[in-house]
């Protein structure tokens, strides 16, 4: 193939390995020179982008609490890998922290007193300085901090700039009051915070074991309710409550997803079947719920996989991926092709969060004469 | 896709092409297999066929292929078309997914070729800009990759490896994992 075919073609063919096995990619550019230099290329991502139309999920962020070596009682966030063959170079998992969402390669992770952004690829851990509003209840987003407008391409933006958003509820005079942090790394500062006028009164805390979603220009937060979820507007630093639909005797655990169209919904494991709801906007431009599928999981999961104490549920609509936990460990389930697979045997009993990132070899094997691909 | 089906479309159907392949055998194809490759659909609308395209791109054994190929894939989408209006849903369904299985078994045997061929076809479908046999061709050479040692991979493809013994401990050392 080394001569026959021009790197156009070559790209054309490599493009076509699944980028949710990174080993396919990295012993492509093992075979020579040429094949590196081209898997290597930002231009490559750019590639592998227009053709898959959305990031591979890598993996699954878990967190898990129990005695370390020396007995004493940790929380645990584990990098759960999606492919059997593929392997973190570096520690799979972060002692003394929890995984509270992730973003375009980035992670945000809380241990007791401080927040860290850790990226899984390369092993980097940055501690953010203390959070400015200290509150027992209280969640967080990691997003892109770079292009501005919303320009990015996120195609390599995990070790450009970033901000922290920590949503957060503390009692005032016996009510629960919002607020609202934003850290930003190019000033490595926590530089801004919902002025009061923007404070409102929410009544109710917010879940901070739920992973929050991005959409449009907005961050969604579940409350611990289950009935209601928090809109925090990056644009406008308003915050509001959405409330979701009513549904069955009692509120069930739901986990907040983005649907392939970008829109916002949520999964509901009820009665081994995963309900997705999506919010449309009506003819009115008001914004209602409507249920867009119910998955079956027991045609699913394999049959010994009891799902009596199923609880976790992480979702990727663009990938058609579904995480559930069973009491046999955690199942990923891709739904297009109808097949199951156990990716970690432990128990969270806690939402897992999806990993999705490209991760495609970065080695600097290029010719002096030749320069990067860009197209 | 429409499905108009007018007297129009059957006579454009029925007009015929002329391909000159690199040793200069002469191929004639209906314009609807002949318009699967772009770069001949543009040919046809800049009104440039007249005594017959040029591919001097192409020889006549892998032209043949490629004119198989488009014969195969023109009717069937010619088929979806007639087919959508006198069937009901249902009954389309089937007709659907039986014309998908003999589209699917025709291009597995298709692809039943020496690599030779197959990176030949590559260049073809590529030069031709015929998006679903270069999707088809890519993903077989993708497949075959798939699982695959380096070693494995240059040995199947005759590739010479030049990367230096440093730069290959620099990968390996990068992605243990990769390689376990």
């Amino acid at each position: 193939m080394a001569t026959a075919l021009m790197d156009e073609l070559v790209e054309e063919v490599l493009v076509r390995l699944p980028p949710d096995d990174p080993t396919h990619l990295f012993r492509a550019a093992l075979v020579c020179k040429r094949w590196c230099r081209l898997v290597s290329a930002l231009g490559f991502r750019r590639r592998l982008l227009e053709f898959h139309h959305t990031a591979p999920v890598l993996g699954v962020l878990c967190n898990s609490s129990g005695r370390d070596e020396d007995l004493v009682y940790q929380d645990f966030a584990w990098f759960v890998p999606n492919s059997s063959s593929f392997r973190l170079r570096r520690a799979h998992g972060r002692r003394g922290r929890r995984a509270l969402d992730a973003c375009h390669g980035r992670v945000l992770l809380r241990s007791m007193t401080r927040m860290s952004v850790w990226d899984p690829i390369t092993g980097r851990e940055q501690e953010l300085p203390p959070v400015p509003r200290c509150s027992y209840i209280w969640n967080g987003a990691v997003l892109c901090g770079g292009g501005g407008g919303g320009d990015c391409d996120h195609l390599d933006c995990h070790t450009g700039p970033f901000l922290v958003v920590v949503v957060g509820t503390a009692r005032c005079r016996s009510r629960q009051t919002v607020f609202v942090d934003v850290y930003s790394s190019k000033a490595n500062a926590w530089i801004e915070e919902a002025s009061s006028q923007h404070i409102n009164d929410i009544g109710i805390p917010v879940d901070s074991l739920q992973p929050s979603v991005f959409v449009g220009n907005a961050l969604y937060f579940m409350l611990r309710s289950h009935t209601e979820i928090l809109e925090y507007k990056l644009c406008t630093r308003e915050i509001s409550k959405i409330q979701l639909p009513p549904m069955f005797d009692r509120p069930k655990p739901k986990s907040l997803i983005i649907t392939t169209d970008g829109r916002l919904g949520f999964a509901m494991l009820h009665d081994s079947k995963v309900h997705l709801w999506v919010r449309e906007a009506g003819p009115e431009g008001d914004a209602g719920w409507t249920q867009r599928r119910i998955i079956e999981l027991e045609k699913l999961l394999p049959a010994d996989a009891r799902l009596n104490g199923a609880s976790a549920v992480g979702f990727v609509d663009g990938a058609n991926l579904i995480f559930v936990e069973t009491d046999d460990g955690l199942f990923a389930i891709d739904l297009k092709l109808r097949l199951a697979r156990r990716v970690w045997k432990c128990r969270t009993r806690e939402m897992v969060i999806p990993y999705v990132s490209f991760y495609t070899p970065a080695i600097g094997i290029r010719g002096k004469d030749e320069k990067p691909r860009d197209q | 896709m429409a499905s108009a089906g007018s007297g129009d479309e059957k006579a454009a159907a029925a007009a015929m092409i002329t391909l000159i392949s690199s040793d200069n055998e002469k191929f004639e194809v209906t314009e609807a297999t002949a318009t699967l490759s772009q770069t001949i659909r543009h040919m046809i609308e800049d009104g440039c066929t007249d005594g017959g395209v040029p591919l001097p791109n192409v020889t006549s054994k892998i032209l043949a292929r490629v004119i198989e190929y488009c014969k195969k894939h023109a009717t069937a989408a010619a088929g979806e078309e007639g087919s959508s209006s006198s069937f009901s849903d249902a009954a389309f369904l089937e007709v659907d997914r039986a014309f998908l299985e003999e589209l699917e078994e025709f291009d597995d045997a298709f692809l039943e070729v020496d690599r030779a061929t197959l990176f030949d076809l590559i260049l073809a479908a590529n030069y031709l800009d015929i998006k679903g046999l270069l999707n088809l061709t890519c993903q077989k050479v993708a497949d075959s990759v798939k699982g695959k040692t380096p070693e494995q991979i240059r040995e199947m493809y005759n590739i010479v490896n030049d990367l230096t013994p440093e730069e290959e401990a620099e990968i390996r050392r990068e992605t243990q994992w990769a390689f376990e």
